[in-house]
This record gives C-alpha cells, sequence and structure tokens, in this order.
C-alpha cells in the first residue's frame, strides 16, 4: 500500500487525533462495535460543554461500557441544569457515571471538589475513559490524557450529528450574519486589525474575501462557490454563489476605514500612511456594481442573477454605516447593500437591547423599552 | 427380496442367477498398467465350497427368463461348463453339439448385440451391482463402453478400433525404443571392452569412456525426448479442452444473459411499466365526458378523440405508441420471476467463475507447453550434437585400437540398426497422432451425440436421485484422458457443483448416485426399445446408508420397480428402515410373502444363527415386515 | 439498466425516510447515489451505471429523471414543488408507501436486496454528519475532485480497478492502523473514517 501524501497525512493526523479515534486506542471493544452510538456520545459531551462552561460549573464523566445500571435522575447528558443543580448540590464533588447511550448510571463522590489532576487519576485508577467538561475540555484514557495538536481545530471537526445544518442562500442575510457573528466579529477567527478599532491589516479585502468564501462553501448548500470568477464580458466580481434552485448571487467585498500598507520588499508592513477608503468610494463601487449586474443579466447569459450583494466592512470608528447610495440604488432590487462595523465592542454596549431582542419586554408605542438589563 | 444373514447364500443366489445366464463368459477390460485383460463375470471356481462336495455332481441351476416374447430357459451344472437343458419358445436343443455357441448366438440375435460379449459386459457392469460396489458413473471406461453398446452403438466399432490402433502403435513404438536401447547397450559394453584392451592408449581410453558415456547419454535423451513429447501432447490436449469449455462458458453465459435479460424486463415491467393513474383517468375522462382534465377543455368531438386514442394504441402527449391492455401483474407473478432471476444471476456468477477459473488454468497450460517446447528443442539440439559427436568417436576409437575392419563393420551396422529404429519410431509416433486426430474426431462427434442422449437421460436421473439426494440433480457430459486417449462420460452435479470424481460425495451418497444412473440407463433403454423390462440386481445396500436416507433409498427402488423391471435385492434380516419402507409397499401378505426370498428359511444357519434365541428374533423381525415364517 | 437508476433512486428514498431526513431533491440524490456508487466496490461489486462531471458536480442523466417517472407511476410524491423564475422545476421528493411496497417486491431479487442494503449503510453513515453535508462530501470524492481540478470532463472513473475513494480508504486504513493502532474493520468504520477525511474543514483549505 503507497503511504499517504503529505497533505492526506495532515488529515488523518487530526482525524486520529479525534477523541473517538484517540479514545478507542486504549479501548478495543470500541474498535468496531458501537460506532454510531459512540460517536454520538462524543458529540453530545462537545455539545453539553460548549454550553456548560458558561456558567462554570465544572462536570466531570466517568464512561462505563460493560454496565447497565438502575438511572437516577437526571437521565441522560442532554439535561445541562440538572446535572449541574446535582453538581452543586454534591458539593462539586460529583463525577457523573455514564453509559455508552449518554445515560446516567450513577455518580461517584471523589471526595473533595474535582479538578483536572484528580480526575486523571480517576481514569487511571478505573482503567476508564473520563470526560472533563471545564473551560477546557479535556479527556483521560486510562490515566493518559488526550493531548492533541491543533485542540481547538479538532474540537471543531467534531461533527455535530443533525445539528450541523448547512444554510440556505436563500436566506443570504442569514449567511452573511452569521459569517459575521462566527468568523469575523471580534477577530473570531481571524486577525483583520493592524491596531485595534484603528487600523487594519494590510490588503484586507483578500482576508475578507477569502473567510467569506470558505465559510460559504463549508457551511452553505450550493452547487458552486468561486473566488473571483470571470463572467461572460471579462469582467470579475469578489465571489459567485450558485445555490441548489440554479439562483446566482455575486457578492462584491468592500471595506471602508484605514489599513496598513505592507512595503514594496513584502516583508515590512507599516502604518503610516495608512491606505484609506472613503464612505465616496464605497458609493462609487455600489454605482459601478450595478452597471455590471445590468450589464451580465441580460438574456443571452445562462444563469440569472438572482441578486447582487454590496458588503461593506466598516473599521471607522465612529462607524460611517449605514451609507446613504442614493435613491437609484436603493431602488435597484437586484443589489443589496450590507454593511457590518467591524469594532469591537465592550460587553455593557454588546447586551444593551438584549431584553427587548429576547422578546422579554414589550416595546412602547414611541419605540423605546421600559426596562433595561444591565451588563454583569 | 432376497433376505438372509451373513454367510447364507445371498451373494450365492445372485452369482447363481448370473452363471446361468451367462455361463463362464468373459469380456474385455484395460487394466491400470493399460494392458488388456479378460475378466469372467461369474469366476469358474465361485461355486467351489458353496455346495457340499458330495452334491457337486449334480449342482445344477435352472433359469427362466423371456426377451420380448420369446421363452428361454437354461439349465447349466455349476462344476462343469456345460449346459444341461436349452430351450427356446419351447423348441429343446438337445442335440446340438455346442449348446454354448448356440445359446450365445441365439441370445444375441434376440437382444439386438453384435456380440454375446457385449451383452456380458451390460449384464455385469450395468445390471448388477454387487458387493464389490464398483461404480460405472465415476469409471470414465466401463460407462463410456456401456453408452455405446446401449445407445450409440454406430460409434462403439469405430471408437474401438480406433483406440485399439492408438494402444497397438503406442506399444510397438515402444518396443521398437526397448530395441533401440538394447542396441546401445551392446555398443556401450563393445566399447567398456576396447577401453580394457591391451595396448590402448591412455587417449584412446580416455575416448572409449567418452564414447560409453556418450552413448548412454543419448539413450537417456531418448527416453527424455519421447516422455516430454508425450507431456506436450498431454498438455497441448488439455489446453486444447480448457479452450472448448472456454467456449462452451461463453455460450452459456450468453444464453444465461440474455435470459436474465428478457426475465429481469419481464419482472420491471411489472413494477415501473404501469401507466400513471392519473393518465388513466384523463384518458377515460376525455374518452366518457369530452372533458380534458389538464387544461380544463371540454367538447363532444374530444369523446372521439379519447376513444380514437385509445383504440390506435397512442400516448395521449406524444402519441408515440402504446399498450393499453398492460395489466398490473399478481405479486405471485414477481415473486417467481425474482426466484428466476435469482438463479439466473447465481448461475451467471457461478459460469463467470469457471471462467476466471478456465482462463487461470489456461495460463498455467500454456506456460507448462511454452517451457516444455523450450526443454525439448534444447534437448533435440543436444542430441544432434551428441549423435555428431559419437559418429566421430567411434572412428576415432576404431582407429586408435586398430581393429582389422570387421569390428568397424559391426559397429556400423548397429548404428544403421539405431538409425532405422529411431525413423521408424518416427513414423510410428505420427501414425499415432493421425490415428489419435481420428479418435479425436470421432469421439467430438460422440460427445455431441452423448450430450444429446444426457438430455434424455438426465430427468430420469434426477427423478431417481433426487429421490435420495432430496434436492434436484442433473448428468453433466465431460472428456478426459485417459492413456492419452480422449474419453467422454457423464458424471453428476448437484448443489451447484460438478461431481467429476467420486471424492466429491460422500461414501453413502455414492452408491445410490451410481444405481440412480444404472435405473436411468435401463430406464431409458426401456423407452428407446418399445418398453422392454429388464432386470436390475443390488447387493446389501442397506450396508452402506445412513439412517436418513434409508427410507429414501426404498423409494427410489419402488419408483424403479413400477416401471415394470423386475429388481432383485438382497439384505440382511435386520430392523432397518430400509426393509420397513420397502415392505411397507410391497402390497398385501400374500404378495410380501412371494416376493420374498427368504433364505434364513432355506439356507444353511452358522450356530449362531440357528440358535433360538435368533430365530426368535427373526421371527420378530419378520413380523414387523409382514411375512411371517412358512415353518 | 434504466431500471437500476429508478430502483436506486426508490431504495435511496426509502433510506432516506427510513433515517427520517427531509426529502431528497434531485441534486441531492444524484449527491447521494453518486457517493453510495463511488464506495460500491467495498462489497466487491462495481456499480453498474456511471456518472460524469457535470457543471455542478457528478451527474447521471437517468437518476435526474428517475424521481419524476417514479411520481408519474405512484412510488414517490412531492413533497415540495416549484417553478423557478427562469423555469427549471424545483422539487423535493419523498416515497410514497406503494413505493414502500414495491420495494419489498424488487429486493426479493438478491442482488437488488444487496444493492438496497448498501444504500442504507451509505445513507446511515451520512445522516451522522447530517443529510445537508452530503453535496459537500460528494463534491470531495477523489476521483470527481481530480476531474474538476484538471477541468477535465467526462465520466467519472469509478470501477473497482481504478476507483480513487477505495484507493484513498485502503491508505487511511492502513495509515490509521500503523499510526494509531486503530483498526478500522467494517464497512461502517470504513465510510466513517472516509467521509471523516472528506469533510474534513482542512480539505477546503488546500
Amino acid at each position: 500500500m503507497r503511504s499517504l501524501p503529505p497533505e492526506e497525512r495532515i488529515i488523518l493526523t487530526r482525524i486520529g487525533n479525534e477523541p473517538r479515534y484517540w479514545i478507542r486506542r486504549y479501548f478495543s471493544e470500541l474498535q468496531s462495535a458501537h460506532h454510531d452510538t459512540f460517536f454520538d456520545l462524543l458529540d453530545r459531551f462537545k455539545a453539553l460543554w460548549e454550553e456548560s462552561r458558561l456558567t462554570r460549573i465544572d462536570l466531570c464523566f466517568v464512561l462505563r461500557l460493560d454496565s447497565v445500571g438502575s438511572t437516577t435522575p437526571p437521565h441522560t447528558i442532554t439535561d445541562l441544569i440538572g446535572l449541574q443543580r446535582e453538581q452543586q448540590a454534591a458539593q462539586y464533588r460529583a463525577v457523573f457515571e455514564v453509559d455508552l447511550q449518554g445515560k446516567i448510571i450513577g455518580s461517584i463522590d471523589i471526595g473533595s471538589e474535582i479538578e483536572p489532576v484528580a480526575v486523571r487519576q480517576l481514569s487511571q485508577i478505573e482503567e476508564a475513559a473520563v470526560f472533563w467538561l471545564g473551560p477546557e475540555f479535556e479527556i483521560f484514557c486510562k490515566g493518559f490524557p488526550w493531548t492533541p495538536k491543533h485542540k481547538s481545530e479538532v474540537l471543531r471537526e467534531i461533527k455535530s450529528k443533525k445539528r450541523r445544518s448547512v444554510l440556505s442562500m436563500t436566506d443570504y442575510m442569514a449567511v452573511l450574519n452569521t459569517h459575521f457573528e462566527q468568523h469575523v466579529r471580534d477577530e473570531a477567527r481571524m486577525k483583520y486589525w493592524f491596531k485595534r478599532n484603528e487600523l487594519l491589516q494590510p490588503s484586507p479585502e483578500e482576508l475578507f474575501q477569502q473567510s467569506l468564501w470558505s465559510f460559504i462553501d463549508s457551511e452553505v448548500e450550493t452547487l458552486e462557490v468561486s473566488r473571483e470568477p470571470m463572467f461572460k464580458d471579462a469582467s470579475r466580481c469578489d465571489i459567485k454563489v450558485i445555490a441548489e434552485n440554479l439562483d446566482l448571487y455575486f457578492i462584491e467585498v468592500k471595506w471602508i476605514g484605514k489599513s496598513a500598507v505592507r512595503k514594496r520588499d513584502k516583508d515590512t508592513v507599516v502604518g503610516t500612511p495608512p491606505h484609506k477608503f472613503t464612505v465616496a468610494r464605497a458609493i462609487d463601487g455600489a454605482y459601478q456594481t450595478k452597471l455590471y449586474i445590468e450589464k451580465n443579466n441580460s438574456t443571452e447569459y445562462d444563469n440569472r442573477i438572482r441578486l447582487g450583494i454590496y458588503l461593506v466592512y466598516d473599521a471607522y470608528d465612529p462607524p460611517q454605516t449605514p451609507i446613504a447610495y442614493g435613491s437609484e440604488i436603493d431602488g435597484f432590487v437586484l443589489l443589496k447593500p450590507v454593511e457590518f462595523s467591524l469594532l469591537s465592542v465592550a460587553p455593557s454596549r454588546a447586551t444593551k437591547g438584549i431584553a427587548q431582542a429576547k422578546g422579554l419586554v414589550r416595546k412602547s408605542a414611541r419605540g423605546r423599552t421600559h426596562r433595561r438589563t444591565s451588563g454583569n | 427380496m432376497v433376505i438372509g444373514g451373513n454367510g447364507v447364500g445371498k451373494t450365492t443366489f445372485v452369482n447363481a442367477i448370473l452363471f446361468a445366464l451367462l455361463g463362464n463368459a468373459e469380456y474385455d477390460v484395460q487394466n491400470p498398467a493399460g494392458k488388456t485383460e479378460r475378466v469372467p463375470v461369474v469366476p469358474s471356481d465361485f461355486f467351489k465350497g458353496r455346495v457340499i462336495p458330495e452334491d457337486e455332481n449334480d449342482a445344477k441351476v435352472t433359469l427362466s427368463f423371456s426377451i420380448g416374447r420369446n421363452q428361454i430357459e437354461i439349465a447349466r451344472a455349476l462344476f462343469r461348463p456345460k449346459i444341461l437343458l436349452l430351450k427356446i419358445n419351447g423348441k429343446s436343443f438337445s442335440g446340438t453339439r455346442d449348446k454354448e455357441e448356440l445359446y450365445r448366438r441365439q441370445l444375441s440375435k434376440l437382444m439386438k448385440f453384435d456380440d454375446f460379449e457385449h451383452f456380458t459386459f451390460v449384464a455385469a457392469n450395468l445390471l448388477v451391482f454387487d458387493e464389490a460396489r464398483h461404480t460405472l458413473i465415476w469409471d470414465p471406461e466401463r460407462q463410456n463402453r456401456v453408452i455405446r453398446l446401449l445407445f450409440l452403438t454406430e460409434f462403439h466399432g469405430e471408437l474401438s478400433s480406433l483406440s485399439e490402433r492408438v494402444t497397438t502403435l503406442d506399444t510397438t513404438s515402444r518396443h521398437k525404443s526397448e530395441t533401440r536401447k538394447d542396441i546401445r547397450r551392446n555398443i556401450t559394453r563393445w566399447v567398456d571392452s576396447q577401453k580394457d584392451a591391451p595396448g590402448l592408449s591412455a587417449s584412446a581410453k580416455r575416448l572409449a569412456v567418452d564414447l560409453a558415456q556418450l552413448e548412454q547419454g543419448l539413450e537417456d535423451t531418448e527416453t527424455e525426448i519421447s516422455s516430454i513429447e508425450s507431456n506436450i501432447e498431454e498438455e497441448t490436449e488439455h489446453l486444447q479442452q480448457l479452450l472448448a469449455d472456454a467456449d462452451q462458458l461463453e455460450v452459456e453465459k450468453l444464453l444465461g444473459a440474455k435470459e436474465l435479460q428478457r426475465t429481469e424486463a419481464k419482472f420491471y415491467a411489472g413494477i415501473y411499466d404501469a401507466l400513471p393513474p392519473e393518465f388513466l383517468v384523463v384518458l377515460q375522462t376525455l374518452m366518457n365526458q369530452g372533458l380534458c382534465q389538464v387544461c380544463g377543455a371540454s367538447h363532444e368531438k374530444l369523446k372521439e378523440l379519447g376513444k380514437k386514442l385509445k383504440h390506435e394504441g397512442k400516448c395521449l402527449v406524444c402519441r408515440s405508441p402504446l399498450n393499453y391492455s398492460v395489466e398490473a401483474k399478481p405479486e405471485s407473478i414477481g415473486d417467481k420471476l425474482a426466484a428466476d432471476i435469482n438463479r439466473l444471476r447465481e448461475h451467471l456468477d457461478n459460469l463467470e467463475h469457471k471462467q476466471r477459473a478456465s482462463v487461470d488454468a489456461q495460463a498455467v497450460a500454456n506456460f507448462q507447453v511454452s517451457s516444455l517446447q523450450q526443454k525439448l528443442s534444447k534437448l533435440l539440439k543436444r542430441k544432434k550434437s551428441d549423435d555428431v559427436r559419437a559418429g566421430e568417436l567411434r572412428i576415432q576409437v576404431q582407429k586408435l585400437a586398430g581393429n582389422d575392419g570387421s569390428e568397424e563393420a559391426w559397429l556400423r551396422k548397429q548404428k544403421e540398426e539405431i538409425d532405422k529404429l529411431t525413423r521408424e519410431i518416427d513414423e510410428l509416433n505420427k501414425k499415432r497422432a493421425t490415428v489419435l486426430e481420428s479418435l479425436k474426431r470421432v469421439n467430438y462427434e460422440f460427445t455431441n451425440r452423448l450430450a444429446k442422449v444426457n438430455d434424455n437421460l438426465t430427468p430420469l436421473f434426477s427423478q431417481f436421485a433426487s429421490k435420495f439426494l432430496g434436492v434436484e440433480c442433473e448428468l453433466v457430459v465431460g472428456t478426459m484422458s485417459r492413456s492419452r486417449k480422449p474419453i467422454s462420460y457423464m458424471y453428476p452435479r448437484f448443489g451447484g457443483k460438478d461431481r467429476n470424481d467420486i471424492s466429491e460425495v460422500s461414501e453413502s451418497q455414492r452408491f445410490f448416485i451410481d444405481q440412480a444412473f444404472r435405473m436411468a440407463l435401463i430406464t431409458l433403454f426401456s423407452k428407446l426399445n418399445r418398453g422392454t423390462t429388464t432386470f436390475f440386481v443390488v447387493e446389501t445396500p442397506e450396508g452402506s446408508l445412513d439412517l436418513a436416507y434409508e427410507r429414501n433409498v426404498a423409494e427410489m427402488y419402488l419408483d424403479f420397480a413400477k416401471r415394470g423391471h423386475a429388481i432383485i435385492v438382497t439384505s440382511n434380516l435386520n430392523s432397518s428402515n430400509f426393509l420397513q419402507g420397502l415392505y411397507s409397499h410391497l402390497g398385501t401378505a400374500r404378495t410380501k410373502q412371494t416376493r420374498t426370498l427368504d433364505l434364513l428359511e432355506h439356507g444353511r444357519l452358522s450356530d449362531v444363527q440357528g440358535s433360538d434365541h435368533m430365530l426368535a428374533e427373526f421371527n420378530k423381525r419378520r413380523r414387523q415386515l409382514g411375512i411371517t415364517s412358512v415353518r | 439498466m434504466d431500471q437500476q437508476a429508478l430502483s436506486d433512486v426508490l431504495f435511496a428514498l426509502v433510506a432516506a425516510r427510513e433515517h427520517m431526513m427531509p426529502g431528497l431533491n434531485r441534486t441531492s440524490l444524484q449527491r447521494l447515489l453518486f457517493l453510495t456508487a463511488a464506495v460500491y466496490p467495498l462489497t466487491g461489486d462495481n456499480w453498474g451505471y456511471g456518472f460524469s462531471t457535470a457543471r455542478f458536480g457528478p451527474f447521471n442523466i437517468l437518476v435526474n429523471q428517475a424521481a419524476d417517472q417514479l411520481v408519474l407511476r405512484g412510488l414517490c410524491e412531492f413533497k415540495e414543488f416549484g417553478v423557478n423564475t427562469d423555469g427549471n422545476i424545483r422539487a423535493v421528493y419523498r416515497v410514497t408507501e406503494i413505493g414502500v411496497a414495491q420495494v419489498q417486491q424488487i429486493t426479493k431479487i438478491h442482488s437488488q436486496q444487496r444493492r438496497f442494503e448498501w444504500i442504507k449503510t451509505v445513507t446511515a453513515a451520512l445522516d451522522i454528519y447530517g443529510s445537508s453535508v452530503i453535496s459537500k462530501i460528494a463534491s470531495k470524492e477523489p476521483s470527481y475532485a481530480e476531474m474538476r481540478a484538471r477541468n477535465q470532463v467526462g465520466g467519472i472513473a469509478l470501477a473497482k480497478s481504478d476507483n480513487r475513494s477505495i484507493a484513498l480508504i485502503g491508505r487511511l486504513a492502513a495509515d490509521l492502523k500503523k499510526r494509531f493502532n486503530v483498526d478500522t474493520e467494517s464497512v461502517m468504520e470504513k465510510l466513517l473514517l472516509y467521509f471523516d477525511f472528506l469533510s474534513s474543514g482542512l480539505l477546503e483549505n488546500r
């Protein structure tokens, strides 16, 4: 058998480091049986951890492969609140015993508040797999800790059965919002500030374009996503998306504000003088895009353009968006301008209006809220 | 039913019948060494010790039988080769000097055999399954001969004579080789004597030794060459057989694939070809109400359109021809088709498997042939150069030995003799190849005809054998090579597997499959000859039976007997299911009685058999079978 | 072999129903059956009909037409139906009770039973990842991806002898054993490993 080429090797390493393969090394009984169940259990642990870490009530589970015990409430690992209450009641000393189906079949009082070192020992003594859901997601098998390289990526790779739904391009706002929330805002998955809230990295359009393209490619149900594709008239747009129903969307990615500059030698980046893109240029771009849609939407082309999206990232503080493009753009139904401010905001500002957003307070006739929740 | 115990004379009884029928008749068989020998059906000394000495003079056997409407009665003395009485259709032949000759001639004529030996062979090898348990179905030579004699008589003479000629040519060539070997040995001996001759120089001695070695080497090479030649011939034969088989497989596959396609088409037609219900609704409404359900148009004329389309069998939409009468098939038909498809697929898989095996075997055979040929050409080259060298050495040795010339003449003569023999052997081999070619050609025709015989034989065989095996089985025609001669025969196939070797069936299966085969042959013969009936003798069949099969075998015999043939079964009086099963079908107590020869009543019992305990036990068993003691 | 595509689509719709997947549209049927076909040599057999590279993924015309034919025969039905602005029909299909009954009938043929089981197995494996990632995985199938990368058009080689998916599974399983001592014996395990690999985010950034 030919050995793996390097890129396949990298992926396999990451797969091999996934808990479901890593744990199986220590428990041969998991080798060929229970794959589906076990897979599901891990997925649920990971989901539980993502929720539970927010409250900072640590949970710990020991996996019993052979037991069929009576179940005591809370019955399953999906009951986060029940588990956390029980943990509080047990003065943070409980380790839950769980079976492959995710049923809680008992709990162990380890005599002191649970912490990783103790549970690792537990896994060694009991020769079991122990899952630690604290600030970090940790697994111990027979005393060995799970320490993969690129842990956060591996964790992200754990598939969520049914939960991982792909977005539809028809709901393009959900696509753009989700991308912004999960990948952009507060530099969630990329570093775009050269100087926070002031100066963007050099060539930010490339960053934003790449990020959105790969997001759509992996999270949105499409037939085709291409970067900088060429249209029939030899012009190009930033991203072209052909949705499942053959609708065509294209997206122009713009930014306004200031960015650092990469010098000609390519190695040094300087902040002064910065590149500067103004609102006026954004407006120019919108008109240009409109023209472009009109040219490419004539009947001789096979796919009709469902919508052009003019996406603007605003790096100004205070933000310069929304931009007034004028009636010609506003009245052009095939072009939708969408804007996001890149500013990182303080938590107090971030939660402003949350009660209303969650529907917990009624809106007054004048559009003001009666009550406000305060930030923490 | 001939019932007895050990040693009370069951075999003697059977042999007495055969002896009456055939006397001391013998037939030819080839022994394993390839030599023909004569075998008697009943050995001349068979009855010795089976009759008390003072009775020997009077001991005789009388047999009455009929051939068609002809009645024959014959009586023979058991201890003298003498026919005591011969009556044919009431006419006694007391005055005839050579009654045996007359009897044989008459019998052959009545049974339309060219030769009494043919009948002898068939009787001994087909009609009697004796304690030797010799199977016919896995003995290609005997089987081939029986079939030739019964069904394909027109081939018998030609196949036999060609086969004999090949054997004769083979033997002659072998003899000549032996002679050549002797001559070479003589030369070697002479050279040996020369090298010890006084006054011979060391170099001359060395030459003599060289020559002796060379002569011996030449002989070895010769032997090796002929053995390789025959190997090549065998391998080539094998390869040709494989290729023929492969062709046959291809044909079978093609036919199978076609049938599969047809069956699948039928099966899927029941599933996917039904007209959409909506379509029929639209048509119906169009015809009856003049309303088009698709576009809402309504007009009297539309009724006509609907009727016309239906009448003409055209599609409502595209006007292509359409079969409106296709009806949904009941599920049971689908089930049957599905079963057929499964069977056909399995068949095709099987064929493919065989094809792959065949390709592999071809590759092996091809490789064998080419490597043998390489070896052969090397040997031929060596032989040639050794011949030349030997000639040179002979001259030199003579010169050095200073011989007077007479020896030289002798040596030359030997050499000439060798060359002559070699030419003759080559000639014989060539002739043999030609005759073999003819034999193959005739055998090819024979095989085709055999396949036709098999078409009729297989259903009969299956009927008998499946009674016993409980599964469908068939006969397959195959060709094998014996003493480098092709021989075609039939062998059974069941459970999706060819059983061309006796080891491919279990001990208890093999004898009954063989009996089923014999019964099938007899039945077919009877069918082809205006319902002629005959007899079949089986000795103690229960001995080799699994308990589970006992009743099945009884049924097989009954089936055969119902066709009007006489079946003589000998058995020990035991409590087997076999006897029970057989007797439960033998009719009333009276018929059972008349159909049974209870040797325990007539034979010489041993002390144990004659004990009160055993006699009581025998009576109990008789009661179980429904044959009460006459005693 | 026309019926085979019909049967396969019917099988896929039954399998989807068993996994409580929402109905399948034409594209997802293409993708699902393509993936199923790509890994079919794991069973030792070849799929029969092929797929070719089309603009938006692997494509087979018979599969494309099958679902509508099944609807007309009452074996499946439209779960959703609409006509796009450009005239293309947009439909989601689900199997009917008649269709389920016919599958029972068809699978009385052993080879069809094996095929049905296989489609169910692959669907079950894909279901772990969520039905909506099927098309993402299909577009990463190595034979297809390679052809796309080289801008080749035509039939996608899926036969046992030159099937890249099967080769990949072999490599992955061997390496997983060598480096992680994890056995990948069952077909399901092999499928999961393969789908893990194809759905890995890393591939997208290649």
